[in-house]
């Protein structure tokens, strides 16, 4: 079983360098010429590469070590409900405030608020998965 | 109707720690906690391993207890 875990870890690593490249293609898309070409682009990306897949992989290596695990049954069950009640709440909290909104008057939102308030969400929601996952 | 275990009273009969038991059967200290508490039910799977662990029928070690 652990070994199909070691197999799915790496699946997901090698899932989310995709996404990152396609992250990546999508910036370079939709902003262009402003961004670094060449040289300095590449460094960006060894960089991003080795901040977000190998130090997960570092901390996830140095963590095998020790011989009690991180996490069991019992923590991807907690994680799961969690993840499952908070974006319930997520969505029945957003709707409150877009009625709410939408009460006082506001009838368009800028970009930009959701943008902040979807990054505040997603920060809020992964300090809440450590908190759980520590229980 | 619930699923008690006596995982405390076999642990304790064989002078074994939550953390050595943990790091037998991989799993987390908390976890152990949990089971001997009554507060979290193991999957079968983690059900089989505490009893050849323990070695042990499964009778011995749950039990149902009527409300």
């Amino acid at each position: 079983m652990r070994k199909m875990k070691k197999r799915y870890e790496l699946l997901v690593y090698i899932f989310i360098t995709l996404c990152c490249f396609l992250g990546l293609w999508l910036g370079l898309k939709l902003i262009g010429e402003d961004l670094p070409s060449g040289k300095s682009l590449l460094v960006l990306i060894l960089v991003g590469i080795a901040g977000g897949i190998g130090l997960p992989m570092l901390v996830s290596w140095l963590r095998d070590r020790k011989r009690q695990p991180e996490m069991d049954e019992r923590t991807v069950r907690m994680l799961k409900d969690y993840l499952l009640a908070a974006t319930a709440g997520v969505w029945l909290l957003s709707g409150i405030l877009l009625l709410v909104l939408f009460g006082i008057g506001y009838e368009t939102v800028e970009l930009g608020l959701i943008a902040v308030y979807g990054i505040g969400i997603v920060f809020l929601m992964t300090v809440g998965l450590f908190v759980v996952k520590r229980l | 109707m619930k699923v008690n275990n006596k995982v405390r009273e076999m642990r304790q009969a064989r002078h074994i720690t939550q953390v050595k038991m943990a790091e037998d059967l991989g799993i987390t200290r908390q976890t152990i906690n949990a089971i001997e508490k009554g507060k979290y039910n193991p999957s079968l799977e983690l059900a089989f391993r505490l009893l050849a662990y323990f070695d042990v029928p499964f009778e011995e070690l749950f039990y149902i207890e009527e409300e």
